[in-house]
Formats: C-alpha cells, sequence, structure tokens
C-alpha cells in the first residue's frame, strides 16, 4: 500500500550492529528524603494545594537497541499536603504501548516521623482489562498504604517495550517541581564506508525536543560531549495543567519531552529531505501509470487548466471507491457483505481495483495533472484537531494527504480529493491554518489559509406559530454551505438515507436544547456542489408573562448561544473549528387578540473578532426578528481574549432582547418598519449601540 | 474412466457437496426459537421514536443446593434506528464466580441473510477497574461491525455461577426502556425450597407455578422512554429479585426473614473486627484524655472517617467480606465494611458496643423481601444506652441506635448522609436484627437561604452583596467541599452560576465559614445590569439567584413517574436600589403555586427607587405518578416564571 511505502523509505530503516553501552543501574534504589522536601507546603501562587509532584525521574536504556528491548523506569515523589490529596497514593501505571511488559513496581509511603511501610507486593493488582482478537491488554495497580493528610508517597515502575514510546508527557494535574531524564544511548558501531556513515548517521542521531516548558530546561551528555554515552535531561517547576475552552489540543499544550533518534541536520534539511522523499516515492508510485494516461486522454480537449482540474477531480470522486471513508462490499446472491480490498501497491493497482485510500486518490489526482501538463505537488500537513504540527521535531508527524498546484511564487490552491464531500478547491477545515510540507516545493512549508466567514454560512428561517395558549411551535429551515454543510455530509456517509433524521436529530436537540424536535428532514446531501437543506419542526415551552403582557424573546426561537469565555483571564490562544457566519430570521405569528406594544431596536456590535447584528419588523399580526452572526477567523491570540469575550458576550446578550406583546390594543406601535429593511448595522467597532 | 463409475463419482461428489453445505448451513442457521421470535415481530410497531425493540428475552434459572446455579438465557433484539445500535451488542457481567459459556449469535439481516457470531467480534473488558477501585468484574461485550437498521441480533448462552455468597439471589429485568415483546422468566429451586420474590412495577407480568417451577411471564410492554423530571431508574424498572432458601435450614445464606440476614451478616463481620494489640495501643493513643463514652465514641469515629481513606477492594469474597480491622489499620485504607470493621474493632476496645449496620445508597430496598444483598452500603450503630450522655435530639438515633457513617469525610457523629435518609438499614445481630426507616428529610431540613443587596446603576452595571446560607441536611457536604476547594475554584464556580443572570460578573471578597448546621459565602459581584430594552421600555431581570434552567414538560402523555429531586427550600431576599429618578413602572403581579410537587411563591414590591424581591421555592421530594402531570407541569411552568421575573421602569 502506498502508505507503507511512504513509511518504509521515510523510516530509519537501518541495520547497524551494535556493542553494549554504559549499563544502567539494575538495582533500584529509592533517593533521600530530604528537609526540603517535607518544606514544601500549600502555595496558592503555584497552584500547591493538596499534593505536588516533588519530582518525576525517568531512567530510559536503550542499550539493547538491537535485540528491540527498550527498558524504562519510572520513579514519582509525591508530597500529600490534604485530604484530597490522598487520591495520588491510588496508583494505575501508565499505558506506554501495546507490546509493554512491567517487570518491577515498588512504592513505599513515609510519615513526618521517619515511619516508613511498604507496598506490599500481593498488593499490587494485575488485572486483564481488554481481550478480543488476541490482543490482552493488562492494567496494574495498586494502593500506597499508611497515607495521612501530611506525608510522602514514592513508587517506581520499571518497564520493558519492544517499540519505542518517544513522547512523554511532562505536565500533570497537580504541580511538579523537577523533572530528570537520564537516557543511555546505544552506542553503535557502523560500517567504516564514509558515506554510509554519514548516510546512517542521518537517520539514527539521538534527538530531543522539549516543549511548553516554565523553567529553565538543562541538558548534559555524558560522559563527555564528544562521545556521549548518556544524556540528562532535567527541568524545574511545572504548573498542574488546566485546559480552557475552544483552543489547541490538550496534548499540543501540555509541557513535553521528545526523544526520538533521528536525524543529525536542522529542522529546515530535514524537512527539505523529507519534501523530497515525497518527490521520489510519488514518482516510484506512478510509474506503471499507462490507465492513467488512457483516462485522461480524454480531458485533453478541454480548453483550460481549470476545466481539466475539474474533469480530473470529479472523475476520481466519480470512479474510485475512497476505502478511507468506505467500506468495501460485494453482493452474494441477495446479500451484502463486506470484504478486505486487496492491497495497493501502486497507481496501476488503483486504477485497474477502482478502489484505494485517501492518499492513494491525493497522488493519483497529481499524476493525472502532471500528464496533462499541469503542475501539481504531493503534500502533507498535520490534522490540527489532533495536535500540533511541530517542525522542529524531526520526525515523521504528518498524517493527511493533500494536493498543491502552483499559481504564483508561493501561491497555491490547494485540493483534497482524497477526504469526502469537500468541493474542489476546499479543505477540510482541520487542515486549514496548518503547514503543509510540499513535494518537490521551492517553498519548504507553505501555510494552509483559513477560509473566509462567507465560506461557511449556514441560513434558517423559522416559521413560529403561538397559539392562544400562548404555547410555541416552529419549523426551521436551514441552508448551508462550507464546512457547515460538510459537517452534515460528514454525518450522513455510508448511511442509509432512511436513518438520516436520527443520525442528525442529536445535533439539532443540541442547537435546541430548550425545544422538543418533532421532526427532522434533509435534502441535497449527496450533492457537494450544492447546499445541504435541512427541516426540523419544533415545540418550545410556554412563553413568559408579567400581568397583562406577554414577554417574548424573539431569539428563544433560534440556536442557542451561550458566552464559554466567562473567566477572566486566559492562558492560551482561542481556536474555533473555522469562520463562518450565521444568519438567522424567525418569522412570528402573533397569538390571537395580541399586539406589539414594544420592540427592541436594532443593534449592532461588531469587533475584530466578528460581529453580531438583530434587528425588528413590525408586521402587524407577525414580527420578523433577525439575527446575524459572523466569526471572521478561528484563530486568536491570547492578547485578543478581551475582544472574544466581548463579542460572544454581546451575541448573548443582544440575544436575550424581550418583544412586549399586550392584549386587545389598538394603540400604534413605536417602530413602522419598512417592508424589506434590513437591520441596521451602524455601530463604533467595541460599543453597543441602541441601548 | 467407465461411464458408470463417472456417473458414481460424480454423484458421491455431489452428495458430498449438499452434505457440506448442509452442515454448513446449519451451523449458520439460526435456531428455531429465533426463527419464531422474528415471525413474531412481523407487522409489530412500536413507538415512533423507538430504536430498537426486544423481541425475546428468557432466562432460565437452576438454582443448586449449594448456592451454584446455571442461567440459560436467549435474547433476540430488532435494530429500529441507528441510535438503537447499542441495544445491538450484548454485554454480561462475569466475575471470578460466574462465566460465561456457550455463547452464540446470529445477525439476520432485514432481508433475510444471516450472519453466525464470529470470535473476533467477542470482546472482554474491565471497564470500572482504576486506581482506588479494585473490582473482579469483566464484561464479556459482542460488538458487531456495521449495524443497520432492521438487523435483528440474537443470543443464547449459560451463566455459570458457582457457589459463593449470593448464589441464592438472583435478579432479572423484564423492560428498562426500550419495548419488550416478549420476555419470560423460569427458576428451578431443589425439592422443598421457598423463595422470596420482590416484584418491582411488574404489572403486566404474570406470575404461576408449573411442575415446580416459578414462571414469570409478560407479553408486549411499550416502549418507556426517559422522561424529564423522572425519578432514577431503579425506581421504575420492571425487575424481579429472587432470594431462594431452604426453609427447613438456618445456614448460610439461607434468609427466611430479616432475622436471618441480620445474623448472617453479624457473623461475618465479627471475625474481622477482633483488635490485636498494635490496634488497641492506637486506640488508646487516639482517645487519650477523653473522658466520657461520647468523647471517645467521638474521638474513633473522627478517627477513622479522616484517617483511613477511602479505596474499594471488591475481589472474590471481598465483595460482602470485611477485611481484618487489623490490615485497614495497617493500610490507611479500605471500603465501606472495612471502616465500619475498623471503627468496630476500636470501639470494642473502649466496651463500647455496636453492630454493623447495612444501609442503601442509590438503591431501594424492599423490607418484604427480606435479603442482605438488597444492600449496598455498611454504616455503623451504637446504642445509646452506652453512651448516656450523648443527646437525645438528633437526625441520627432512631429508636435507641446512634448511626454514624464513617466513610463519608463531610458527616459528623449526630449527622447521617443526606443520602441514607429515608432509606432503610439493617442492624445486624445474632439474634434479632432490626430493619429500621431512617426519617425522611422535610424541605425544611435542607434549606438554602440567599440574600442579595444590589445597586443599579445609571451606566446599567450593578454592585451585588450577596450572601448564600446553606442549613440543614446539605451543609456539611458544602461546607467539606469549600474546606477542600481552591478558593480559585469556588470562585470559578460562583462565576460560571452567576454568568447566567449577571453578564460579565467580577467576584471579589470572597469568604466563607461553618458552624454546627449551616455554612455560608458572601462576596461581591460586580457586572453588567440584567436589563432589556423594547422601545421605551426597559425591562429589569431580578431574580438574580435562580439560575437553574428547568426542562420544557411537554404536553401529552407522560409514561414514567415525576420526581423534582429531593426535598428542599431555596428563600431568596434580593433588595434593588435604583439609580435615583428611576422609577417602577409597573409591579407584576405575585407568583404563586401550592400542590404535590411543591410550592412556589414570588412577592415583588417596589418604593420609589427601591424593589424588594421575595421568593420561596419548596420541593417535596415526593415520588408523584403520572395522574399528577399536569399539576407538575404548572409547578415547572411557576418556576420559569419566578427566574423570569421582570420589572419594566422608567428612566428619568
Amino acid at each position: 500500500m502506498f502508505q507503507n511505502l511512504i513509511r518504509l523509505v521515510l523510516s530509519a530503516g537501518l541495520v547497524v550492529t551494535l556493542a553494549t553501552g554504559t549499563a544502567l543501574a539494575d538495582k533500584f534504589e529509592w533517593d533521600e528524603i530530604t528537609e526540603d522536601d517535607w518544606s514544601v507546603s500549600q502555595d496558592s501562587a503555584q497552584g500547591i494545594f493538596d499534593a505536588v509532584m516533588l519530582f518525576e525521574k525517568l531512567a530510559v536504556d536503550h542499550k539493547d537497541f538491537e535485540g528491540g528491548r527498550f527498558k524504562r523506569t519510572m520513579y514519582r515523589r509525591i508530597r500529600i499536603l490534604g485530604t484530597e490529596g490522598r487520591k495520588w497514593a491510588d496508583v494505575e501505571a501508565p499505558f506506554l504501548a501495546p507490546d509493554q511488559d512491567i517487570k518491577e513496581i515498588q512504592g513505599r509511603t513515609i510519615l513526618r516521623d521517619g515511619t516508613v511501610v511498604p507496598l506490599d507486593k500481593d498488593k499490587i493488582i494485575e488485572e486483564q482489562v481488554f481481550k478480543a482478537q488476541g490482543e490482552k491488554y493488562t492494567l496494574h495497580t495498586f494502593s500506597l498504604p499508611g497515607v495521612t493528610d501530611d506525608c510522602i508517597v514514592e513508587y517506581m515502575i520499571r518497564y520493558e517495550l519492544k517499540t519505542y514510546a518517544g513522547e512523554w508527557i511532562i505536565q500533570k494535574d497537580i504541580p511538579l517541581m523537577r523533572f530528570e531524564m537520564k537516557w543511555v544511548i546505544p552506542e553503535m558501531h557502523l560500517n567504516t564506508l564514509g558515506g554510509f556513515l554519514d548516510f546512517a548517521a542521518d537517520r539514527i542521531t539521538p534527538n530531543y525536543l522539549w516543549l511548553n516548558t516554565f523553567s529553565d530546561i538543562d541538558v548534559k551528555q555524558l560522559p563527555d560531549l564528544k562521545k556521549p554515552k548518556w544524556l540528562e535531561l532535567s527541568c524545574g517547576f511545572v504548573p498542574a495543567f488546566e485546559g480552557e475552552p475552544f483552543t489547541v489540543p490538550d496534548k499540543a499544550l501540555k509541557t513535553k519531552l521528545y526523544t526520538y533518534y533521528g536525524s543529525r541536520v536542522p529542522p529546515e534539511t530535514y524537512w527539505g529531505e523529507q519534501g523530497r522523499g515525497l518527490v521520489r516515492i510519488l514518482s516510484e508510485y506512478c510509474r506503471k501509470n499507462k490507465r492513467v494516461k488512457k483516462v485522461v486522454q480524454r480531458f485533453n480537449e478541454l480548453p483550460n487548466a481549470d476545466a481539466k482540474i475539474a474533469a480530473a477531480y470529479n472523475w476520481l470522486r466519480d470512479s474510485l471507491l475512497n476505502l478511507t471513508h468506505f467500506d468495501l462490499w460485494e453482493w452474494e446472491g441477495h446479500r451484502r457483505v463486506k470484504i478486505d480490498p486487496k492491497k495497493i501497491e501502486d497507481i496501476d493497482d488503483l486504477f485497474k481495483y477502482r478502489y484505494g485510500y485517501s492518499i492513494d486518490i491525493d497522488a493519483a489526482f497529481v499524476d493525472m495533472l502532471r500528464e496533462m501538463n499541469i503542475d501539481a505537488r504531493y503534500c502533507y500537513a498535520k490534522d490540527r484537531f489532533d495536535d500540533l504540527f511541530v517542525m522542529e521535531a524531526k520526525y515523521w508527524q504528518l498524517d493527511r494527504s493533500l494536493v498543491a498546484v502552483p499559481q504564483a511564487p508561493g501561491e497555491y490552491k490547494f485540493y483534497t480529493v482524497g477526504h469526502a464531500c469537500t468541493p474542489i478547491e476546499t479543505v477540510p477545515w482541520f487542515l486549514e491554518g496548518v503547514q503543509t510540507l510540499i513535494g518537490g516545493g521551492n517553498e519548504l512549508m507553505v501555510s494552509i489559509p483559513f477560509s473566509p466567514a462567507d465560506f461557511s454560512i449556514t441560513q434558517t428561517t423559522y416559521e413560529v406559530e403561538i397559539t392562544e395558549d400562548l404555547e410555541a411551535f416552529a419549523t426551521a429551515s436551514s441552508r448551508m454551505t462550507g464546512h457547515d454543510a460538510r459537517g452534515v455530509r460528514m454525518e450522513l456517509l455510508d448511511e442509509d438515507t432512511a436513518d438520516f433524521a436520527d443520525m442528525l436529530s442529536e445535533n439539532a436537540e443540541a442547537l435546541y436544547p430548550d425545544a422538543v424536535l418533532d421532526s427532522l428532514s434533509v435534502e441535497q446531501w449527496d450533492d457537494i456542489s450544492q447546499p445541504v437543506l435541512m427541516h426540523c419542526h419544533l415545540t418550545y415551552p410556554d412563553l413568559t408573562t408579567a400581568g397583562s403582557r406577554v414577554l417574548l424573546k424573539p431569539f428563544a426561537f433560534c440556536t442557542s448561544v451561550e458566552n464559554p469565555f466567562y473567566a477572566p483571564e486566559r492562558k492560551t490562544a482561542v481556536l474555533f473549528d473555522y469562520a463562518h457566519k450565521l444568519e438567522e430570521s424567525a418569522f412570528i405569528v402573533l397569538p390571537e387578540g395580541y399586539t406589539v406594544e414594544a420592540l427592541p431596536n436594532d443593534t449592532s456590535f461588531a469587533n475584530r473578532i466578528g460581529s453580531c447584528t438583530i434587528g425588528f419588523q413590525n408586521m402587524g399580526d407577525k414580527i420578523l426578528a433577525q439575527r446575524f452572526f459572523v466569526l471572521n477567523r478561528p484563530f486568536w491570540g491570547v492578547t485578543d481574549y478581551p475582544d472574544v469575550q466581548a463579542l460572544f458576550q454581546a451575541r448573548k446578550d443582544l440575544s436575550g432582547q424581550v418583544v412586549v406583546l399586550t392584549e386587545g390594543s389598538d394603540d400604534e406601535v413605536d417602530v413602522v418598519p419598512t417592508p424589506g429593511a434590513t437591520p441596521a448595522t451602524s455601530g463604533t467597532e467595541g460599543e453597543e449601540t441602541g441601548l | 474412466m467407465p461411464d458408470s463409475r463417472v456417473s458414481a463419482t460424480r454423484a458421491i461428489a455431489l452428495c458430498i457437496a449438499l452434505l457440506v453445505l448442509c452442515l454448513t448451513s446449519n451451523l449458520t442457521a439460526s435456531p428455531d426459537w429465533v426463527k419464531e421470535a422474528i415471525e413474531a415481530a412481523e407487522g409489530v410497531t412500536p413507538q415512533a421514536d423507538a430504536i430498537a425493540l426486544i423481541i425475546a428475552h428468557t432466562a432460565e434459572i437452576e438454582i443448586s443446593k449449594n448456592g451454584s446455579s446455571t442461567t440459560k438465557v436467549r435474547r433476540a433484539v430488532k435494530v429500529l434506528s441507528p441510535q438503537g445500535a447499542d441495544d445491538a451488542y450484548l454485554s454480561v457481567p462475569t466475575s471470578s464466580y460466574s462465566k460465561v459459556k456457550g455463547l452464540k449469535g446470529w445477525r439476520i439481516e432485514s432481508g433475510g441473510a444471516e450472519e453466525k457470531l464470529d470470535d473476533e467480534y467477542i470482546v472482554e473488558v474491565a471497564p470500572l477497574q482504576s486506581a482506588g477501585y479494585y473490582i473482579d468484574m469483566k464484561l464479556v461485550s459482542v460488538l458487531w461491525p456495521d449495524i443497520k437498521t432492521g438487523d435483528v441480533f440474537a443470543y443464547e448462552y449459560e451463566l455459570d455461577e458457582k457457589e459463593q455468597f449470593d448464589g441464592f439471589f438472583q435478579r432479572f429485568l423484564f423492560q428498562k426502556d426500550l419495548p419488550v415483546l416478549s420476555a419470560r422468566l423460569t427458576v428451578t429451586l431443589p425439592d422443598n425450597w421457598e423463595l422470596h420474590a420482590s416484584e418491582q412495577n411488574l404489572d403486566p407480568v404474570t406470575s404461576r407455578v408449573e411442575d415446580g417451577r416459578y414462571i414469570w411471564e409478560a407479553g408486549y410492554m411499550a416502549y418507556c422512554p426517559e422522561e424529564p423530571y423522572m425519578p432514577p431508574w431503579r425506581y421504575v424498572l420492571r425487575q424481579i429479585l429472587l432470594s431462594c432458601y431452604d426453609p427447613s435450614t438456618s445456614g448460610r445464606s439461607h434468609f427466611v426473614d430479616w432475622d436471618a440476614c441480620g445474623s448472617w451478616t453479624s457473623l461475618l463481620y465479627r471475625e474481622p473486627m477482633v483488635c490485636d494489640s498494635v490496634l488497641a495501643a492506637e486506640v488508646m493513643s487516639i482517645v487519650g484524655q477523653a473522658a466520657t463514652p461520647s468523647d471517645r465514641l467521638q474521638a474513633v469515629a473522627t478517627y477513622v472517617r479522616d484517617r483511613i481513606r477511602y479505596v474499594a477492594v471488591e475481589i472474590g469474597d471481598g465483595r460482602f467480606e470485611p477485611r481484618a480491622a487489623s490490615e485497614t489499620f495497617a493500610n490507611s485504607y479500605g471500603d465501606c465494611k472495612d471502616k465500619a470493621t475498623l471503627m468496630r474493632a476500636m470501639l470494642s476496645v473502649l466496651d463500647i458496643p455496636s453492630s454493623p449496620a447495612l444501609a442503601s445508597v442509590g438503591s431501594t430496598v424492599d423490607k418484604d423481601f427480606p435479603s442482605p444483598f438488597q444492600f449496598n452500603h455498611v454504616i455503623v450503630a451504637v446504642p445509646t444506652s452506652s453512651i448516656t450522655d450523648w443527646p437525645s435530639e438528633s437526625h441520627a438515633v432512631i429508636d435507641g441506635w446512634l448511626y454514624f457513617d464513617p466513610t463519608d469525610p463531610a458527616i459528623s457523629l449526630g449527622d447521617l448522609p443526606p443520602v441514607l435518609y429515608g432509606g432503610y438499614v439493617l442492624r445486624a445481630a445474632d439474634s434479632t436484627s432490626g430493619l429500621t426507616r431512617l426519617p425522611r428529610l422535610e424541605p425544611t431540613d435542607r434549606m438554602c437561604r440567599n440574600h442579595a443587596t444590589i445597586t443599579l446603576a445609571p451606566d446599567m452595571t450593578v454592585t451585588a452583596q450577596m450572601t448564600v446560607t446553606d442549613i440543614g441536611a446539605n451543609a456539611a457536604s458544602i461546607a467539606y467541599h469549600r474546606a477542600t476547594t481552591p478558593v480559585s475554584d469556588q470562585l470559578e464556580e460562583l462565576h460560571r452560576r452567576f454568568s447566567t443572570t449577571i453578564p460579565n460578573a467580577v467576584i471579589s471578597d470572597y469568604s466563607f465559614a461553618s458552624d454546627s448546621d449551616s455554612t455560608w459565602a458572601a462576596f461581591t459581584l460586580v457586572g453588567d445590569a440584567p436589563v432589556t430594552c423594547a422601545g421605551d421600555m426597559t425591562l429589569l431581570s431580578v431574580n438574580v439567584f435562580e439560575t437553574d434552567s428547568f426542562e420544557n414538560l411537554p404536553k401529552g402523555e407522560r409514561v414514567h413517574p415525576i420526581w423534582f429531586g429531593a426535598a428542599r427550600t431555596v428563600e431568596s431576599e434580593i433588595d434593588w436600589i435604583l439609580p435615583d429618578g428611576w422609577r417602577v413602572a409597573e409591579i407584576p403581579d405575585t407568583i404563586w403555586f401550592d400542590g404535590d410537587p411543591g410550592s412556589v411563591h414570588c412577592v415583588c414590591e417596589g418604593t420609589g427607587s427601591h424593589i424588594s424581591v421575595v421568593s420561596t421555592q419548596t420541593r417535596k421530594g415526593w415520588l408523584l405518578d403520572s395522574e399528577n402531570y399536569a399539576s407538575a407541569r404548572r409547578f415547572v411552568r411557576t418556576h420559569k416564571k419566578s427566574a423570569d421575573m421582570t420589572i419594566m421602569l422608567t428612566l428619568p
């Protein structure tokens, strides 16, 4: 498969003979407990409350690199400072890899008076927690004995692994005073052929990378710089991790240390090599492309490059089954049976079998364009919903393929034919804003731009009826484009049409939490060139009255809005999925006998982050209430937080506007609208108008 | 080769092929009971929003004299919508005592195609195992891929349970929420044995005895979807609990009556409470100079509550049998029965008698069904006659016994955790045990008083001085939470609470304190005024403490009983001070409701530039049957009206 080919060429697939290096001490010994350990106390400034990890020490022994045995010893010491901190004495051995073997566990509790209470081995519980298809996972857990509100607990766990897990998350849910890692690297005896030595060294050099540290880090290569046999890496205080809403993935934010064997060249050179690697891979993959040539022949008469690109794009979409999103089925009599696909070794297989994975289909797109003399590059990027790409980490992190077509120096159009439900010249939202590695490009990495708010628009119209009993019913009809539409399509992918309502009802109920969803239907879900249309019928709770008046909140019939940014301060950048617009219009038929006594003014709020506008029209027996919301961009730095807060609070406040209805009045109302007029949008940036 | 031999060879080959085909078909073909169940389900149309239909569910239990049992189970489910896929999976709890045998399964697609259960779809997981909670329960689960609407999934298996403590206790669930086409339970006992049955919500289920077997059977049971403000599922499940026994013996696990249950429990807890010299010395050190029995009891209770952290080791016999007191003491951890046993052992050094008392948290107890396995918690009971200086007025003293729960870190001697009130406890003794109902809390036993003075400024900001006071049963837990939670987290909780009523709220001057039966927090809150404008009208939302959102109770029929939560009273007094020249244009009417769910009373008065809002809301905590639905709807509507109370103001 193409994926395997990439991994094979790009990985350090080199066999070396090894000699044993410096042995790590096999017998574990506890560190001395010092007065400094006891002197640590609660400190709100540092976030130390019930417990603090005094240290975490890792010893990583790769002497037996050739034998594929990696030893890792983890040693933690925790100061318990309060009742709730005692839970840190209940330990679950961290799960590092499916092939791990826990060789030894030791633990003990130390009291103020010097009493030591050891962990009995028979109190360590080893339980198989998962077994399926020959795979077994075992969990080791234990509770340290003799723990009080003022004590120290410590434990060590020694692992043996067949694979090397190079990422270590240092930051915990409690503060950590100090982290240390001792990394014994294998001493490698290599072939003395000069060029080969360099080639090897470019792939098996020990590398390390710190991320998101809070204090000074220290690295020592010992016993000397010229011929190190082990590395000692350490850092100081790391505060407890606190997540925040709408930000990058947690694992991208936490303090961590990557250690791996890889290249010794600078990151730019490394990634440049990877880019050239992509070119080689593509070339090899597309070597036997007679079938490709035959297909593109029919497009050669098309008038221009754009037409040819579109033709190739649509052909791949319509002709190849994308195994990343769909299963492969065949009919056995009247029964549909899922079958395992054949291996896709190259583009010839892809075109022969008419199925493949995203990376295969993107590669085919590049080849088709090139056969039509259109310059196209094969690219890779990292899905930002999962984690962020780190340039300095010189190993393969990228997980999504795409295609770039140069427009001008440094400018590209991007295509993701290998991702389902993406129209031409668009990428899924989780690839917007990320760096992409361009195979064979003059630029090493290019940023994929965010789509504008105009790309993803949801327009919803609500037809609301209010009964004499002041109960309300509405039909909501939504028209969605861009990422909004793709989101719906991805939910429905590979599902029976009869199940669509059920698949989407949960989403709809989240949008209208105060209403009861009676029915739901979807149209145009299968044509990515068209907006998705969705219709719901909703029942709402009774309206609020004040004496003879009804206090109608028109936007209570629309999508629910909250302000998730209530924290006064922010530590991390704000990241939404994508820029978008939401345009809502509610036509509310008044209950019989009621008229409008007072309408809110049209009001608008706008700042750099976006805008929110509300407007009202009195149409006699009906009111029109409109709300327009725009999020200009998905990414905002920490310093933009006050503006983000202000926008979302303004939206929430504006959405609470009240229309006052009164019973049986023939008085003229305050506001007489012009039919068809749009709401006012005036207002200085950062200010609310109309209140 | 001669023609005749060719023909014979072909014929044999054909026969072999046919035989193989038959065998293969038989190996994959579902059994007759599945076919019959599918046929019976033809044309059955449950309610439109039912996500799955249980078309057959049977269990045949055979109890052996030694406490082991074999249960043969058959179950078939039809998926009616994608959300019903989870109901197609099978999950059977197993442990060191119970094993699944002979598991077979079939998928029958709507078109008739069949697929036999493959081993690769069977997984075994231990979902509850984690640090601090050690349990040997696993789930044998079947996870089919690609479940489609209309598919039927059928299973049959045996559950073999070895002799164990609760071997004579069985439970069968007829229905939770999904519609059921047919369900049957058959129980076969050893000769001359009897059984107690707790039939819970078994309206349409009929029972009979046939050839010495007990049979419960039900036809169609309609869909009972989850509804807002329904009680926890344990109150509405259609289920049966069984306890089997030999009336001619008083041996282990034969529970003829509650005395037998108590005696069994007492025996189980006797040996572990033996106190060794190390523990005895610690007891004397703990009580120190405490002179009176009450003081000594207090010292021991506080020690066990605070010094022994909660760790559950529910492995093997450890599910029911406590660890030795000396072991719990050495470990400084244990679960509820370990802590109770340790406390009793320590009291025995001081010659203070005690009994273990089985209690129930989060589950109901049928007082007419004597079985210790209805309980899931253990506390300690001390006769007040042995602590003559103990004050008699206490919620925790009932019929001459003082009850204490050493597991709850928030609760002091003389109180009980709120979750226990209203439930049963079984005080275990060698001879006469006592099944006692703990007093039910009244709304005034769990009270919250809110007070705020809010100054509204002309720039539409507010400054509020607020106090929140909790009195009674909840106070201890809230006080404990405040004492053990960083202030920054407490401020965030307040922020989150009030951000719905006062936009951009900033909290300062925060303080909290407690006394014996109450706890309070005071703070200053500054934010934007909860004001909206409509034309010339300025509308002020005055009820800032009512931050709870209310689920809509739609019109129509109600399936389940209604429950609004535990009994409680909330009183709020809010004084608004308006800017000079601002006046109240119209005072809203008094909001009032009084009925079986509870009461709501909200009065607003306005004088000059001063507004006073006084509201009292009470939840009675009763379980209301569905005939009270209209009253329940009015109760929720009235709550909302109170929360949304709005005053019109005129500005100068």
